[in-house]
C-alpha cells in the first residue's frame, strides 16, 4: 500500500461553502471560483477534516462496494485537478482532525458513485485584468497607463 | 510645495496615518481651509473634507441624493486632496512596490484596524482608520478621476468603512415597493442595469443599479449607496429620458455614458428598501420574461464573485457574510425577454408571491 495522502486546502485566500450538496470555492488571489459535484464536494470537506485520500477511498468502497483501483483512480485525477488549481497543498504529515461545521455531507450523495467533478469559471478575470501595468513618478508612486496616457 | 523630507521608514500603519494628517492639513491649509460635506449613508452621517475645490465635482455628484445638513458629529470623516491643485506632493510611499498587488491592497500596511490601498487605474491612495473613524483620500490631479469614480466615488474606503458598522457592500442593484423589493445582482453585462432602469421608469422604488449597502439582520434590508446609473450605447438608445442626466457628455469611445438619476427620479429615489429575494439576471432572445428558482450555490456564484473581485478588503468575512444572505432569502433566475417592458410585470409578480 501506498503512503497515505493528506492535503490541506489553501485558506485563507481559498474558501468554499457546501449548501445542500452543492460547494463553491473562490480563490480570492485569482478571482476564480469553482463548483464541485456531491461527490467532489464530499472529497473536498473530508480533506477539510483531515482525512488522508486512502481513508476516502475506503468510505467510497465501503459506500459503493467498489474496487479500490476504481476510485483511486478518480479521486487521483480530481486532486490533481484539486492541485493545478492551487486550492490544496500536499502535507508532510497528518493534520489534525477536525469536523466540519454544519453542512452535510452526505446530502446529494446519489446511490451510484458519481465521478467528483471540478467546475472551474474565470469571468472574474477581466475584472482583476483592470490594473494595468504601471510605471512609477519620481516619488515612487504607480503611474496608470491610462491616467499617464 | 515640496514638504520637509520625509520619514519613510514607517514601522507601523497608525504611524504613517498620523503622517498622512499632516500632508492633508498642509494642502487644506494651503487652499485656504477645509470644504466640508455631509451626507447620510446607512443611516450615518458622513463628512467628506476637501482641501479646495478641485475634487468636488469628481466626488460629490452621485451622492447628492442623500445630500445632508451639517452640524452633527459625523461617524466617518474622509479627507480628500490632489496634488495638482493644491500644490502639496505626497511623499514616496513607505513601503516595497513589490506589494502593490492587483486590488490594491498593500497588506503590509493593513492590520485590524487600518486599511490601506492604492487604486490602479485612477492612481488614488486610501487609507482608512477604522478606530477613529478618519480616512484619507488622495491624487495626483483631479482631471484623472475616472466617470467610474466619479459613478461610484470611494467605494473602496466605503466597503471597508461599511463592514466595520454591519453592512455589506454589494455589487447588485435593488428596486422594489415598500412592502419589499429585489436585490439583483451578477456580473456586468447580463442585464442588471437595464432591469432595474426598466423596474426605475414603471414605478418601482429604486434604491440603486451598481453597488448598494446591504444590511443583513433576520430581514434584510437594501441601503442606497449612489444616485448613477452607467449605459452603453445600447442601453443608452434603450432608455432615452436618461440622455439629458448624462453626466460625461464629451466622454471618451471606450467610456460609458453616466447618468445622475437625481433629482430627476427624486420621488422613486428611496434610501432603504426590505429585500425579499434575489434574482440572477439572464439574457434571452425569447419575449417574454420569467423567473425559474435556483440554488443558494448557484446564488452565491454570481452573488459573491463580483463583489469579491471588485472590492480591496474583501476577504472570507465578505463571503460568509454575502453565504448567509444567499441562505436566508429565496434566489431565482431572471430569464429576460426582449420586451422590455414586460420585465418590471414579472418581478412585481413575484414579489406577490413572497
Amino acid at each position: 500500500m501506498s503512503q497515505p495522502n493528506f492535503f490541506k486546502i489553501n485558506a485563507p485566500q481559498v474558501i468554499s461553502e457546501t449548501i445542500d450538496g452543492e460547494t463553491i470555492i473562490i480563490n480570492l488571489e485569482s478571482g476564480n471560483y469553482y463548483s464541485l459535484n456531491a461527490t467532489g464536494g464530499e472529497i473536498w470537506n473530508r480533506f477539510r477534516e483531515g482525512l488522508s485520500t486512502d481513508e476516502i477511498v475506503a468510505l467510497f468502497q465501503q459506500r459503493y462496494s467498489l474496487g479500490s483501483r476504481d476510485v483511486e483512480g478518480r479521486l487521483a485525477d480530481f486532486t490533481g485537478e484539486l492541485l493545478k488549481e492551487n486550492l490544496i497543498s500536499r502535507l508532510e504529515s497528518p493534520p489534525p482532525r477536525t469536523v466540519s461545521g454544519g453542512e452535510d455531507l452526505n446530502a446529494g450523495v446519489s446511490k451510484e458513485f458519481e465521478t467528483p467533478r471540478l467546475q472551474k469559471y474565470d469571468d472574474m478575470q477581466d475584472l482583476l485584468l483592470l490594473d494595468p501595468i504601471h510605471d512609477v513618478d519620481e516619488t515612487g508612486w504607480p503611474v496608470s497607463k491610462q491616467v499617464g496616457a | 510645495m515640496n514638504l520637509p523630507a520625509p520619514k519613510t521608514d514607517f514601522s507601523d500603519p497608525s504611524e504613517y496615518f498620523g503622517f498622512l494628517q499632516g500632508v492633508f492639513q498642509g494642502a487644506a491649509d494651503l487652499a485656504g481651509g477645509a470644504l466640508d460635506r455631509f451626507y447620510r449613508i446607512g443611516g450615518k452621517l458622513v463628512r467628506l473634507s476637501f482641501a479646495g475645490p478641485a475634487l468636488i465635482p469628481k466626488i460629490t455628484p452621485a451622492w447628492e441624493h442623500v445630500s445632508a445638513p451639517s452640524g452633527k458629529p459625523a461617524s466617518l470623516t474622509l479627507k480628500l486632496w490632489d496634488t495638482a491643485s493644491t500644490g502639496v506632493k505626497m511623499p514616496p510611499p513607505p513601503w516595497e512596490t513589490q506589494y502593490w498587488n492587483p486590488k490594491g491592497e498593500i497588506p503590509e500596511f493593513c492590520t485590524e484596524d487600518i486599511f490601506t490601498a492604492f487604486m490602479h487605474g485612477h492612481d488614488a491612495l486610501n487609507v482608512l482608520n477604522l478606530k477613529s473613524h478618519v480616512g484619507f483620500f488622495w491624487v495626483r490631479n483631479s482631471e484623472h478621476i475616472p466617470y467610474y469614480e466619479t459613478s461610484s466615488p470611494l467605494r473602496q474606503l466605503m466597503h471597508v468603512w461599511s463592514r466595520s458598522i454591519g453592512l455589506q457592500m454589494v455589487h447588485g442593484a435593488a428596486v422594489g415597493f415598500k412592502t419589499g423589493g429585489v436585490l439583483l445582482t451578477g456580473k456586468g453585462g447580463l442585464g442588471k442595469s437595464t432591469t432595474a432602469l426598466q423596474c426605475l421608469m414603471s414605478g418601482f422604488d429604486f434604491v440603486g443599479e451598481d453597488y448598494i449597502l446591504l444590511e443583513n439582520h433576520s430581514s434584510p434590508v437594501a441601503h442606497t449607496l449612489y444616485s448613477s446609473a452607467k449605459l452603453n450605447a445600447d442601453s443608452l438608445s434603450r432608455f432615452p429620458e436618461l440622455a439629458p442626466l448624462i453626466h460625461n457628455k464629451k466622454r471618451r469611445p471606450e467610456e460609458k455614458a453616466l447618468a445622475l438619476l437625481w433629482p430627476s427620479f427624486s420621488a422613486k429615489m428611496v434610501s432603504s428598501l426590505p429585500i425579499k429575494a434575489i434574482l440572477v439576471p439572464f439574457v434571452t432572445n425569447q419575449a417574454s420574461t420569467y423567473c425559474e428558482p435556483i440554488s443558494t450555490v448557484e446564488c452565491l456564484k454570481a452573488l459573491a464573485p463580483s463583489t469579491l473581485a471588485q472590492l480591496p478588503g474583501a476577504d472570507p468575512r465578505t463571503f460568509f457574510g454575502l453565504s448567509a444572505l444567499a441562505k436566508k432569502l429565496p434566489a431565482y433566475r431572471l430569464y429576460l425577454g426582449n420586451e422590455l417592458r414586460k420585465i418590471p410585470q414579472c418581478i412585481s409578480d413575484l414579489l406577490l408571491t413572497l
